[in-house]
């Protein structure tokens, strides 16, 4: 429009937040990759998943307070994974295959470390929606309870006891005594 | 008498003390009261074992090697399959945390190995939050009232050319070593597991021939600290070195 000025105003943080850029992104990304992984069951799937969490949140600037970043991510993770299954089960695509795990644990833990890893993982594909996202956001991501709590929307009391179960379940896979 | 619950039959309350205790997360305060409650969980050691099984096992997982690109992750499983994965483990372990690029044990490495070294001085006084001693104003915390971490003795060294000092505290039986290193921040060890309290990165690595000392690396106040010993949850390794203290003194 002729005499309008179109003024651009700097987007600035709140003082008790921050910005999330690019870098802050990536030094997360290893973990939220083994969280998607746990969710969706597939490597590749799970790194793409990541990328697209990251693309949608570099999209426009948020604001996040101060190490909440990563349960904030998770949250947008768990958007991301939600929809990326409804779209699978829409098109009907099998689920994957089991695959190689050997990724999944650190391999200066020790052989045996790898391996239970790799029980645990392949146990938590068999549990409930609730179950699986609160032991991701603890025993995965590393969120406190507190952090797990927000980012779940759910009750501290809550997350614990779906932790406790879900840990129980997994341990009884994993054949422990 | 005390009442046994049958496991399956827990409370909400009971599965959440059960979570706290294997994670090491039960608050001071509630310690008394949370023993007394666990005595009345039958099989309750058990339960936590079984908890602490699966977090043990989800937290094998190590940011490097899930970041890392490709063509390294293939080398590490190659030399898996060459030399055996318990050979490998080690060595990687060794080569990456405990031996510099001279071939030589990294400072860090020698700094929490002063861990295992006796105290040759007393402990230093408390001062409000900190003790009476400080390497480059940086001084060493004070554990005892909060944290129940009592300095017990202190010892100074050099390591190539740079002055250490370290404190002991102990807690019941474990004994930890706090080692501030003067001059310039030291690399942070390669193999390590970066861990973010608040906005301090701390790098964990575990030193198998200190009969499992657990080892955290950081900064304060522009000087590396190396904390080493033996903790029943690394949680508490962690919520050591996240531990702030009152700004650094500059003198």
């Amino acid at each position: 429009m002729a005499g309008v000025t179109q003024v651009r105003h700097r987007v600035e943080a709140p003082i008790d937040r921050q910005r999330l850029e690019p870098r802050s992104l990536a030094q997360h990304r290893p973990r939220l990759v083994r969280a998607a992984y746990a969710m969706c069951g597939s490597r590749e799937d799970a790194e793409d998943l990541v990328q697209e969490t990251f693309e949608r949140v570099l999209r426009r600037p948020r604001f996040v307070q101060r190490d909440r970043d990563l349960a904030y991510l998770l949250r947008a993770l768990q958007r991301t994974c939600g929809a990326h299954a409804a779209s699978t089960a829409r098109r009907g695509t099998a689920p994957s295959p089991p695959e190689d795990l050997e990724w999944i644990s650190d391999e200066r833990a020790g052989p045996e470390l790898a391996m239970e890893a790799q029980l645990a993982y392949a146990a938590m594909a068999q549990l409930s929606d609730p179950l699986r996202a609160t032991i991701v956001a603890v025993d995965v991501v590393g969120l406190s309870y507190k952090e797990a709590a927000r980012s779940l929307r759910t009750r501290v009391g809550t997350v614990m006891s779906r932790l406790y179960r879900a840990r129980e379940q997994v341990a009884t896979a994993m054949g422990a005594p | 008498m005390t009442r046994h619950l049958d496991p399956r039959a827990l409370s909400k309350r009971d599965r959440a003390l059960l979570v706290r205790v294997a994670d090491g997360t039960v608050p001071e305060r509630s310690r008394a009261r949370a023993q007394r409650r666990l005595h009345a969980i039958a099989d309750a050691e058990r339960l936590i074992a079984r908890q602490r099984r699966v977090a043990g096992a989800l937290a094998a997982g190590d940011e490097r090697v899930a970041a890392a690109p490709a063509p390294a992750r293939v080398l590490g499983r190659r030399l898996l399959l060459r030399v055996g994965p318990a050979v490998a483990a080690l060595a990687a372990v060794i080569v990456l945390v405990f031996v510099g690029p001279s071939g030589e044990p990294s400072i860090v490495a020698r700094a929490a190995d002063l861990a295992k070294l006796p105290a040759t001085q007393a402990a230093p006084a408390a001062d409000g939050r900190v003790l009476r001693a400080a390497v480059g104003g940086v001084p060493f915390p004070d554990w005892g009232a909060k944290l129940h971490w009592k300095a017990t003795g202190m010892r100074r060294d050099e390591l190539d050319g740079r002055a250490t000092t370290t404190v002991f505290y102990e807690h019941t039986s474990h004994r930890l070593a706090y080692t501030i290193v003067s001059g310039p921040p030291l690399p942070r060890p390669d193999g390590a597991r970066i861990v973010r309290r608040g906005d301090r990165e701390v790098a964990l690595y575990r030193d198998p021939s200190h009969g499992g000392h657990d080892i955290a690396v950081f900064e304060r106040g522009g000087r590396t600290c190396v904390v080493a010993g033996h903790v029943m949850s690394i949680s508490t390794l962690m919520d050591l070195a996240g531990w702030r203290g009152p700004s650094v003194r500059r003198s």
